[in-house]
């Protein structure tokens, strides 16, 4: 126990050290002029809301225009490691084929993420290969990697310029996925220069031809500080389809623990 | 005894569902329809000429949780009729509290548990009965009443069982396929059947590493089937059912390399004519975006089982399964195939198992089996259900 407990604090006190190193604080009301600089202030931002969770419906439409919808709920727990980011887990309600299915990602920061998925119909938790994580999540037009948390050292960034998008002043950044296996060549993601907040992301395929397009619409802000969107809306160019997520109720201060994104009790989250 | 334990379990899950402020009750159900076609006649005297069979089962389940997920009550059962009057069978697969704690969490009830990371064989798997139809992909399992207790530390997770009852296995009737043409006469327990069974595991990750050791002792679910003398002189078969008290060491690890998975089980068991090893070893290997967005898995596995022939039954002692696995990811369709060959090495038989499925609109899922023999040897267990090969149809409607 106290050797399990040293090494614990141990890791804590390195990943204080880690983050002081990281954490250059940037005054929010100087004009940036970098790409790191945009997503150092977006992680200032993003950073302290502890855990969320929500309710998220997944419209998937076809080529052809055919709706059908996913309901599940994702809960989130903020990162308190060195390598330790962000952990989700989304469960999915209807329809009733897919009921219990339950889906659980460690992301990290410097080695690949964990990813396990429950499957009621066989009370079975299987591992996904993280290198197969450009696959679609659930037949959506998400990938396993647009679902995870996007973490500050999973990509090198470039800062383009500076434009208006829908009448909200951005920098538009390039940004260039670090981790192996990643089915994108780079992503140009659109951030508001008041609030940080993604308005726009272009993905671009490993050949390097745009991909999708992922649209964010009707931030709200919580807890006086952190701002999460209404609806995200992801259009696949090379096949014509499409997926559009709705957010609702979104919550904090769940006092969500570890225990509560163990791999070991998807089974027990789901049902 | 159960009966009242259930009964109050009943009360419990009712009371608190109707006095829950902030809970959530859900309450589902499905219906499927299955079609089998049998190609070849039947290959004993006693089993029922007619190329088809076709089921009914119908599915019910409700899942109450409070609003901070940490009470749950759940209910799921199944009923099953045949169509040819073979008569109706309900399953109860779950009738639970479970309370979660961040430390240590506990169950009392009915519950389904599954070990294991193999694809064509469970070696580890023991808490749960199950009906003996030839799905080893996904045996039906039958519930077991038991107490679990989890506790969740820094070292991996421990849980322990108390297994109060047994549940004998399900098999056919002799007129229906894959019973050899036997009837199986009441079970003999080469032990006192109350006394409870109990097991143990302990579950950790390290890395892209998974791992479980668990210990079972009690009566085994696996029968001995003996066949015994007809006084009545017909020339039918009869078995009898032994189940002997077993204590049984089970590994199972996964280990993630690249797009791979590379997999184990491992069994030590003791016990009355029972004192062998096993083991499975196996990989998968996935390639994602095949046309675009499918995804292409391909499997093989190894078995090895050290039993003698005085021990349960097994399907095989010595084989080889290779097995493709596509997903087309066509959104909410979600289509899958998987196919695969077991072949035994020790007789040169061969079992094919090809099943596919899709969802169909918003609540109705189709599946598809095709399963064969092929060379099966009269020496090998096998044998009776050699001409049992079918094509099997499956429609699900969920409420």
């Amino acid at each position: 126990m106290n050797i399990a407990k040293t090494f614990k604090l141990a890791i804590i006190l390195i990943a204080a050290l880690a983050t002081q190193v990281d954490a250059v604080e940037i005054d929010p009301n100087r004009e940036v002029t970098t790409g790191d600089e945009v997503l150092a202030l977006w992680n200032q931002r993003h950073r302290g809301y502890g855990d969320s969770r929500a309710g998220m419906v997944f419209t998937l439409i076809s080529a052809q225009g055919e709706r059908s919808q996913l309901k599940t709920t994702l809960r989130n727990l903020e990162y308190h490691g060195e390598d330790a980011g962000e952990k989700a887990l989304i469960t999915i309600h209807s329809p009733a084929a897919y009921e219990g299915i339950g889906l659980l990602i460690h992301s990290h920061i410097r080695s690949s993420d964990d990813i396990w998925l429950y499957m009621p119909s066989v009370k079975r938790t299987k591992r996904i290969a993280t290198e197969n994580k450009s696959g679609p999540f659930v037949g959506s037009e998400f990938a396993y990697e647009d679902i995870g948390n996007q973490e500050l050292h999973k990509f090198t960034y470039k800062l383009l310029r500076k434009e208006d998008y829908n009448g909200i002043s951005c920098h538009v950044v390039e940004q260039y996925p670090t981790y192996p296996h990643s089915g994108y060549i780079k992503q140009i993601v659109w951030y508001a220069v008041d609030n940080s907040q993604q308005q726009k992301i272009e993905y671009y395929d490993r050949k390097g031809e745009l991909l999708k397009t992922l649209v964010f619409h009707g931030y709200q802000k919580y807890l006086n500080r952190y701002w999460r969107p209404d609806t995200m809306e992801m259009e696949n160019h090379q096949t014509g389809k499409g997926t559009r997520i709705d957010v609702t109720n979104w919550q904090f201060n769940n006092k969500f623990s570890d225990a509560d994104f163990e791999s070991e009790r998807l089974q027990q989250r789901s049902r | 005894m159960i009966r009242r334990i259930v009964g109050q379990l009943c009360l419990l899950l009712l009371s608190t569902a109707a006095t829950a402020d902030k809970g959530d009750l859900i309450v589902r159900g499905s219906v499927t329809t299955t079609m089998t076609q049998f190609p070849d006649t039947p290959g004993f005297a006693a089993q029922r000429q007619g190329a088809y069979a076709g089921f009914i089962t119908g599915n019910f389940w409700a899942d109450y949780r409070d609003s901070g997920d940490r009470d749950q009550f759940r209910l799921d059962v199944s009923e099953r009729a045949s169509l040819d009057g073979d008569g109706r069978a309900p399953i109860l697969h779950e009738l639970r509290y479970r309370h979660m704690g961040d430390q240590v969490s506990f169950l009392v009830g009915y519950s389904t548990v599954f070990w294991g990371v193999i694809e064509s064989r469970h070696l580890v798997d023991i808490v749960n009965q199950q009906e003996s139809i030839i799905d080893p992909i996904n045996p039906q399992k039958l519930g077991q009443l038991m107490v679990n207790v989890e506790s969740r530390s820094d070292y991996g997770l421990f849980n322990f069982y108390l297994l109060p009852n047994f549940v004998e296995r399900r098999f056919p009737t002799e007129q229906q396929r894959f019973s050899g043409g036997a009837s199986v006469g009441p079970a003999v327990f080469n032990d006192n059947r109350s006394r409870p069974a109990f097991a143990l595991r302990y579950s950790n990750w390290f890395g892209k590493a998974d791992f479980g050791i668990s210990y079972f002792s009690g009566l085994g679910r696996e029968p001995r089937l003996v066949a015994t003398d007809n006084d009545n002189g017909n020339s039918q078969t009869s078995l009898t059912p032994y189940y002997d008290r077993i204590h049984q060491l089970g590994i199972d690890a996964q280990a993630t390399v690249g797009q791979t998975l590379w997999k184990l089980e491992y069994i030590a068991r003791r016990g009355f004519q029972q004192n062998f090893q096993a083991a499975s070893v196996g990989l998968e290997h996935t390639w994602v975006g095949i046309y675009q967005r499918a995804d292409l898995g391909f499997l093989t596995e190894f078995h090895y089982d050290g039993r003698s022939d005085e021990a349960p039954g097994t399907l095989y002692r010595r084989a080889v399964f290779i097995g493709l696995r596509l997903a087309l990811n066509d959104q909410l369709h979600n289509s899958s195939l998987l196919a695969g060959v077991t072949r035994n090495s020790e007789t040169g038989s061969y079992f094919a198992n090809v099943q596919a499925e899709t969802n169909v609109g918003k609540d109705w899922k189709v599946r598809a089996y095709y399963r064969r023999f092929a060379h099966v040897s009269p020496t090998e267990t096998l044998y009776a259900f050699a001409r049992d090969g079918h094509f099997q149809l499956q429609i699900t409607k969920y409420f």
